[in-house]
């Protein structure tokens, strides 16, 4: 039923019309610019938090005796230890894991681990400066032979690590049941 | 005679803002949704205009972006934005062009009633003239669903709106 329909052509092309010619430039670079912005902000975010982890990993499996790394909060000792941040110090005994009461992401996975997670077709690979983590999320833009749009999203399971969550171009921060925070990867309404 | 992609992608934009917000408009219905959609499509090939490489892809990059974003967006933003008043503006009563006017709101009004993934199909096929190929690859899926989208968005126009449906056929 697509013959006869010239007229809808025209129609459809006529009331087009009514987008008008705005000059999008400058409110396009503006646009860019604060997106940028909040990416760096958030990715540096982040990389502190995985060098956070990294250090706090590493400090709660040295064997030996405790030594405090020089830039850790009081070290874990006999007594309770009730971190600035801790809301509620936990009674139970001191454990040599200090983090465990504090939200704990994982560290960002390279370009190559994601690659193996999310089953590219052939000729695509991930940009690898274009990993981004957020919490327990990590988002990578694909890269190959065609002009494409949209990310893929990987999503962090204790125990089971990284899993592939899926592909899009513009999520829904409530549709992936982030309702708090500026995540990269996703639009809060 | 631009060198830099900087450039480059500062003449497309002024090349190609009306077009892309023609477009824009008859997915949105309106002229500041569109402005946002267009906006937002362009931000995103800013951001990536050095990893398309070719100038010549800005377009298509856009174009993709503008459709998903559309779909994903606006899904829970229906169209209420009506502006019946300034298209109607546009109308000199009695003449063939109010004819024309009266087509393009019940155009209007009708294409607010479709879903989003409807209208899309709808403007890819009859505004962009895009091929059922062309057009399942730019919403990710497959020529059947745009076969089967196009039908339904064609014969819920013609539920809906059947005057204007009427209105197309005696003109054709």
């Amino acid at each position: 039923m697509t013959d006869n329909l010239g007229p809808l052509r025209q129609a459809m092309s006529d009331l087009a019309e009514h987008g008008g010619s705005t000059d999008m430039y400058e409110r396009v670079l503006r646009k860019s610019r604060q997106s940028q912005r909040r990416t760096a902000v958030v990715a540096g975010a982040a990389a502190v938090f995985a060098v956070g982890g990294a250090v706090a990993y590493a400090t709660a499996n040295r064997p030996g005796p405790p030594t405090p790394g020089a830039t850790q909060p009081p070290a874990p000792s006999a007594g309770p230890t009730s971190p600035a941040t801790s809301a509620a110090p936990s009674r139970t005994p001191p454990s040599p894991n200090w983090t465990s009461n504090r939200p704990r992401y994982p560290g960002c996975p390279s370009a190559k681990t994601l690659e193996r997670l999310a089953d590219l077709p052939k000729g695509w690979y991930f940009v690898p400066s274009s990993v981004q983590c957020w919490k327990g999320w990590a988002m990578a833009d694909p890269e190959g032979p065609t002009p494409g749009d949209g990310i893929y999203l990987f999503q962090y399971q204790a125990g089971k690590g990284w899993r592939y969550h899926s592909q899009g171009s513009a999520y829904q921060c409530q549709d992936l049941g982030i309702t708090s925070g500026n995540p990269p990867f996703c639009q809060m309404d | 005679m631009p060198h830099s992609t900087d450039d480059l992608f500062g003449e497309f934009v002024r090349a190609r803002s009306p077009a892309l917000l023609r477009t824009a408009f008859l997915l949105t219905g309106d002229r500041h949704l569109a402005e946002d959609l267009v906006q937002d499509a362009l931000a995103r090939t800013h951001r990536g205009r050095h990893r398309l490489g070719d100038p010549g892809h800005f377009e298509a990059y856009t174009r993709t972006a503008m459709y998903h974003q559309h779909v994903s967006w606006w899904r829970r933003r229906r169209v209420a934005e009506f502006m019946p008043g300034e298209l109607a503006d546009v109308a000199q009563p009695g003449s063939d062009h109010a004819r024309r006017t009266d087509l393009k709101l019940a155009l209007h009004e009708a294409l607010a009633q479709l879903t989003r993934r409807q209208r899309a199909v709808l403007v890819l096929r009859f505004f962009e003239d895009r091929s059922e190929a062309e057009a399942a690859e730019l919403l990710h899926c497959s020529v059947g669903t745009i076969k089967s989208q196009t039908s339904k968005a064609l014969a819920r126009l013609r539920a809906m709106a059947p005057d204007l449906l009427a209105a197309v056929m005696e003109e054709a």
